[in-house]
């Protein structure tokens, strides 16, 4: 019983400094690895979802008379504008996530090998939709006209 | 095992005080591996609190009378449950308790944000660990519950025997999580605060948090009660004891807030006041500890008092000047977005409705204090009793039960004189029938008709509210009644739910009304002789005495009949404890929805051939009671995870893959006003039977036995008492008046006898007022500030509508399918 009770004592301790080491020790990268973007999209989705129940109240305040129709309207104008935000950012990590690129161009390449044509599985720089938000894209430009995002240089005209 | 539990708790100090600097540390330097570290230390103190508890419970368990507390707090005779409450049932081991619960909240927000909320997180929980670890210290340093005797006595002192009874196993431990709980959402405002994330996110992360200990704190307060109703023997259920009052008063200010944070989420305003509030409700809960452990005022709770002051002095003193600073330094990411357009406005009744609970939450602190104040001042204790808190608490809580029916028909920015008129029509109709229907049953009295009308008036806005959300929702879903209101309801938890604690309170306004209407009787019976007391007839049928280890038991078995119909036996008891030499009323209640009989035993005369009992008539306590069940149930419905709770909930599981996570965007309450307090909501003048001028007399002194502790002399039960008022009962027969009588009592015992303020002390009275009074021009200041100051009511950034992108498209479709 006696040898039980700083036993038992050590064991805790020892339990409490594993617990407390562990994720120091643990190399930075892999805390980036495993949480980084998928953080961010769980951020963002909050953030989204906090809005649009906050719209969906103004809503209904508006539908019970509670809130004037200026009112109604400046203050969604408000949330709108921050949900779009939101949104953009969401499509932006999408297209950043390394795993979904990789995945989705590996897979091009693939079909494009499939399809015989070895030179075509490198797009020109100059075509193709915004990789951001999906709008087609008009030559010469280098930033999508919608969502801001840079397009990259336009290579010279042949 | 009480060693481990000791070596568990110096651990969790050190655990506590290093989640605090690894958070902070990690934050600064943003290391994400100091800052799971942090939390992961944080997780360490809840397991390491969890074996400290585990070891003192074996002890109180295993009898192990070697260790002072459990020699103190228990003994052998006692029953099983109450060995396991004598847990927290003394001052060391309810401290070490109290830091079980912190560290288990701890441990909650821990899990539950470990991908959300991450620029919050890390200073919430080192606000968490710093408060982990002063309560360890405390425990350490100051109430050491593993403390070792030199010897082993046979057996312990046991439970104070005013604590064994069921609801006192249940009471404190709710109390503890109201009163601790309140650390979370402080931690979340002060990590807004030191992370500059000032908008609205922090709102969300913590509003769920306020919620939980605002519910527990308003349940433990009815419990409390509760049980005073059915244990002390008062008659009542709130005596404005100080240690209800340290309970009661961040309860207001939290109801306060709970209102307030929704002007800043949707408009933006007042941002500085919320966090000022937040800050105020924590303080309030550690003063509130502060005030009834250090033993500086004297109250019912005197079984919890040591020398832990300075360390609670110290505490809130590094919190009010930690949190001053941070609130100064960050005043400019604080500036409100909108101005104010019209003073008949949402905007300001929720303002008003801060500022009578403010006002009200004064009154209590300035009663609750003023023997500390006048004892500074003047040499003498000066207590203020019941009649204090009633004079004062009945006309705020009127105004502040207008407010809750009054609040919710206002519209936003501005309302217009002909929606005034539509909206406070149907609520109006339901005060005016109510007041006929008062009038008509025989209600008399000033107080008690405003409230009854106001009671009615606030029932009939929450069904008007309801009536509209059911009209709109069927309006545009073509849903059946019963659809669109069980849809409202559970879509719209968190306005509806409020509603339906608004509910609550007018059923215990309607409950405190029925106090004004209390008619109590004294009588010596007989075995076999009957008296009538109003309607209902009591025959004392039999008395008997009992005897075991733990105590001695007197019981007189009652027949009670009305209008010759038999109705119940009611047993009141009087317990002697043997070990504590103390004694307890058991009452006996007979209870019905419009009325309890409520019957206590003052004890058996000399030659055991009579007793004498004490019988009070309580009109409506049911209600309270129902009241506080609803209230309680309509707090968890508004907490209850949402469709988007469980959203993101599963978002954050697939996040981590490994932790399960709970929804914690708050569904906080629009709960009014539970004005818990208004015990007697006032007291119409009656014709004065002799007995009921001794009481009257007896009313103005409190019991100074010395164990009772400021009862009142006019209920007090204990020996004394009673001979001081069958002495009461004596001079007055010779002819004295009752300003001879008290002041006799006062030369004998000092003014430390008086009930009530003696002349001179007029003030006493008026400073709540004044107090209202300034707050009332404080709002008007606010108010007109907003008015003229404040950017403009811009025009929308960027108008979508000229604008359509994929994004606005995939907005509308979201929206559109949004299930909230």
């Amino acid at each position: 019983m006696s040898l039980l009770i700083p036993l038992a004592c050590l064991a805790l301790l020892a339990v409490f400094v594993a617990a407390v080491v562990q994720p120091v020790m643990a190399a930075p990268l892999a805390w980036r690895r495993q949480t980084g973007s998928a953080r961010q999209r769980l951020e963002l989705t909050e953030r989204k979802e906090q809005l649009y129940a906050s719209i969906k109240e103004l809503e209904f305040d508006h539908r019970v008379g509670k809130i004037s129709q200026d009112d109604h309207d400046s203050l969604r104008a408000e949330l709108e504008s921050q949900a779009v935000e939101a949104l953009s950012g969401l499509r932006r990590l999408e297209s950043r996530d390394p795993d979904r690129g990789l995945h989705r161009r590996i897979e091009e390449d693939v079909r494009l090998l499939a399809a015989g044509r070895e030179d075509a599985a490198r797009p020109s720089a100059d075509s193709g939709p915004c990789p951001d938000c999906g709008r087609a894209r008009e030559p010469g430009h280098r930033f999508c006209p919608d969502c801001g995002f840079r397009l990259g240089d336009p290579s010279p005209a042949p | 095992m009480v060693d481990i539990g000791y070596f568990a708790l110096c651990l969790s100090l050190a655990a506590g005080g290093y989640a605090t600097l690894a958070s902070i540390l990690g934050a600064h330097r943003n290391h994400e591996g100091l800052i799971r570290s942090g939390e992961n230390a944080a997780l360490a103190v809840c397991g390491l609190y969890t074996v400290s508890v585990a070891g003192l419970w074996y002890a109180i368990l295993t009898h192990d009378f070697e260790v002072q507390y459990v020699a103190e707090n228990t003994n052998r005779a006692q029953p099983f449950q109450y060995v396991v409450a004598s847990l927290w049932g003394g001052q060391n081991g309810s401290i070490l308790f109290w830091g079980w619960i912190l560290s288990l909240y701890t441990a909650a927000v821990v899990l539950l944000n470990r991908h959300r909320y991450r620029a919050l997180m890390p200073y919430t929980v080192a606000v968490l660990g710093a408060s982990c670890f002063f309560f360890a210290l405390l425990n350490i340093y100051a109430a050491d519950p593993f403390r070792r005797l030199p010897f082993t006595p046979l057996d312990g002192s046991g439970l104070n025997p005013i604590l064994q009874h069921p609801y006192m196993a249940i009471h404190p431990p709710m109390l503890y999580a109201g009163m601790v709980g309140m650390t979370v959402p402080f931690a979340f405002g002060i990590a807004a605060l030191a992370s500059r994330r000032l908008d609205n996110s922090w709102l969300y992360a913590m509003r769920r948090w306020l919620l939980i200990p605002w519910m527990f704190l308003g349940a433990g307060l009815l419990l409390g009660g509760k049980w005073a109703y059915v244990e002390l023997g008062w008659g009542g259920y709130w005596g404005w004891d100080p240690v209800e009052n340290a309970s009661l008063m961040p309860w207001l200010a939290a109801t306060a807030l709970l209102h307030s944070v929704m002007i800043q989420e949707r408009k933006g305003m007042l941002k500085v006041w919320n966090m000022v509030l937040l800050f105020f409700t924590f303080g309030m809960t550690i003063f509130g500890t502060f005030l009834t452990r250090s033993g500086i005022v004297s109250s019912v709770h005197a079984f919890a008092q040591s020398n832990v002051g300075p360390y609670f002095v110290t505490f809130l003193v590094l919190i009010v000047a930690g949190s001053a600073v941070l609130l100064v330094t960050r005043l400019d990411h604080l500036k409100a977005e909108h101005r104010l357009e019209s003073f008949a406005s949402r905007e300001s009744a929720f303002l008003l409705n801060n500022w009578i609970l403010l006002a009200l939450l004064f009154a209590v602190l300035w009663g609750t204090l003023f023997p500390v104040i006048s004892e500074a001042f003047t040499g003498d204790k000066i207590t203020v009793g019941a009649p204090f808190f009633d004079r004062v608490s009945v006309p705020m809580g009127l105004v502040l039960l207008f407010l809750t029916g009054a609040g919710p028909l206002f519209a936003w920015r501005r309302t217009s004189i002909e929606s005034l008129r539509r909206n406070f029509g149907i609520p109006g109709v339901c005060g005016l029938l109510a007041l006929g229907l008062a009038a008509a049953l025989g209600v008399r009295g000033l107080y008690p008709l405003v409230s009854l009308t106001l009671c009615g008036f606030v029932a009939g806005s929450v069904a008007f509210e309801f009536a509209r959300g059911i009209a709109a929702r069927q309006r545009t879903s073509g849903e059946t009644l019963l659809t669109a209101g069980a849809r409202l309801l559970a879509k719209s938890r968190r306005r509806y739910g409020g509603y339906l604690v608004h509910v609550s309170i007018v059923l215990l306004f309607v409950g405190f009304t029925g106090k004004a209407f209390t008619s109590e009787r004294e009588i010596v019976l007989e075995p076999g002789e009957s008296a009538r007391i109003g309607e209902y007839t009591a025959t004392l049928e039999t008395l008997a005495f009992g005897d075991d280890p733990n105590r001695s038991v007197q019981a007189a078995a009652v027949g009670l009949e009305r209008d010759g119909r038999f109705l119940a036996t009611l047993v009141p008891e009087r317990h002697f404890y043997k070990t504590a030499e103390q004694n307890t009323t058991e009452v006996a209640i007979y209870s019905r929805w419009l009325e309890d009989f409520y019957l206590i035993m003052v004890g058996p005369s000399s030659d055991l051939a009579s007793a004498k009992f004490q019988i009070y008539v309580n009109p409506l306590v049911a209600c309270v009671w129902l009241g506080a069940a609803l209230l309680v149930v309509s707090a968890l419905w508004t907490m209850w995870p949402s469709a988007r709770d469980r959203r993101m909930a599963r978002l954050d599981r697939d996040t981590s893959r490994t932790r399960p996570g709970d929804g914690s965007r708050g569904g906080g309450a629009a709960p009014a006003v539970l004005l818990l307090c208004l015990a007697a909501l006032c007291a119409p003048a009656r014709a004065a039977p002799p007995p009921e001028r001794v009481k009257a007399t007896a009313a103005d002194l409190v019991c100074l036995c010395g164990t009772c502790n400021r009862e009142s002399l006019a209920t007090c039960l204990c020996q004394f008492a009673i001979a001081e008022r069958e002495s009461i009962a004596l001079r007055l027969e010779e002819g004295q008046g009752p300003e001879e009588i008290v002041a006799a009592y006062v030369e004998r015992f000092g003014p430390m006898g008086l009930a009530n303020p003696p002349e001179g002390y007029g003030f006493v009275w008026v400073i709540p007022f004044l107090v209202l009074a300034g707050g009332a021009l404080g709002v008007r200041h606010v108010l007109s500030r907003w008015h003229r100051g404040g950017p403009p009511e811009a025009a929308p950034p960027g108008a979508p509508a000229s604008r359509p992108s994929p994004l606005d498209e995939q907005l509308r479709r979201e929206l559109d399918g949004f299930e909230g």
